[in-house]
């Protein structure tokens, strides 16, 4: 059992302070986020690359997001791995650190990855020297390939983006868990803190979460909910669950009942 | 003259720096990258660059994402 005084997350040599990642898409206005990243209690945050619309020009969401987080662009908008390292290269240009979240998809309806364009762009950036954590269908084979390639996390689904669906890829994920020797992160598709808590109970080192604070009622109140859930899940993990039996075992003492 | 920046044809004034273009937009540099006929332009050299109709800008920044 790990000692949860020294519980600490490591990724790419940054010391991480929190198991939760929050993405900042979807808020109904990103003034909020500052509010939503503190009652998280999240330091490591996503952010997306576009073009810049001259003709709506936004506010720049760097503003809303805390000095003292880990910025982690993703990839979004990639389609093969040429067009994801372009991305990260822009995105490190930014001058906001080297991590990178790969992002390869082709696949307009299910936002699944393309494992294999995923593996061919973690191969490309490990060697420019960025921290990548790649966002991947739960493979055990491709996982192993991209921790060779010099991933610092593997990123399985739980279910499509967006989608709230929960931890629908649960056995493969633990087999990732068991067998790949980096932090899991278990990203997209977690819809509500107890599967947030249920991933990290299995082992995951951390859960990114965007759609299910953002699109909660008050996201701020889910944002402080998903912190208290990782937080348990990640205790529970530590402290070792039970047996799970098929029959019962009773609780209280099988001797001295008052009929005997 | 007109050049190519994100994928749009855009007006611009003949001898405009990439410096200038930015500031006209009202960008703040330090929120914008840009990528100049495919290579990524540091900040410090957006003075020095003229701009010309033969030229291909991307200007990202970041936005909301999970």
């Amino acid at each position: 059992m790990q000692n949860p005084d020294c519980d600490q997350l490591t990724i790419g040599g940054c010391e991480v302070n929190s198991r939760l990642f929050l993405g900042t898409g979807k808020y109904s206005a990103d003034r909020i986020i500052p509010s939503v990243v503190a009652a998280a209690g999240a330091q490591v945050v996503t952010v997306a690359l576009r073009r810049v619309d001259f003709d709506s020009p936004q506010d720049n969401i760097l503003t809303s997001i805390p000095k003292d987080c880990i910025l982690m662009p993703n990839t979004s908008g990639a389609r093969n791995a040429a067009e994801a390292a372009r991305i990260a290269r822009l995105a490190r240009a930014a001058g906001c650190g080297d991590w990178i979240k790969i992002e390869v998809i082709a696949d307009n309806r299910y936002l699944l990855p393309d494992n294999l364009e995923t593996l061919k762009a973690t191969e490309i950036l490990a060697a420019e020297g960025f921290i990548v954590l790649p966002y991947m269908s739960p493979d055990l084979s491709i996982a192993r390939r991209l921790a060779a390639a010099g991933a610092a996390a593997v990123m399985p689904l739980g279910a499509p983006i967006g989608s709230n669906r929960g931890l629908k890829t649960k056995e493969l994920i633990k087999i990732l868990i068991e067998e790949i020797d980096r932090p899991i992160i278990v990203d997209a598709g977690i819809g509500r803190p107890s599967e947030a808590a249920e991933a990290m109970e299995l082992g995951a080192a951390a859960v990114l979460v965007n759609t299910a604070v953002a699109s909660a009622t008050d996201p701020v109140g889910m944002a402080e909910a998903f912190g208290l859930a990782v937080k348990a899940g990640r205790k529970a993990f530590l402290a070792g669950a039970g047996a799970v039996r098929n029959q019962a075992c009773a609780s209280s003492p099988l001797t001295g009942f008052l009929q005997e | 003259m007109h050049v190519q920046i994100n994928g749009k044809a855009t007006e611009v004034e003949p001898g405009m720096t990439l410096a200038e273009f930015i500031a006209m937009k009202g960008l703040k540099p330090e929120s914008v990258v840009i990528e100049h006929n495919g290579t990524i332009l540091p900040r410090e050299r957006w003075r020095g660059v003229a701009l010309t109709s033969a030229d291909q800008l991307q200007i990202v920044s970041f936005v909301g994402g999970g």
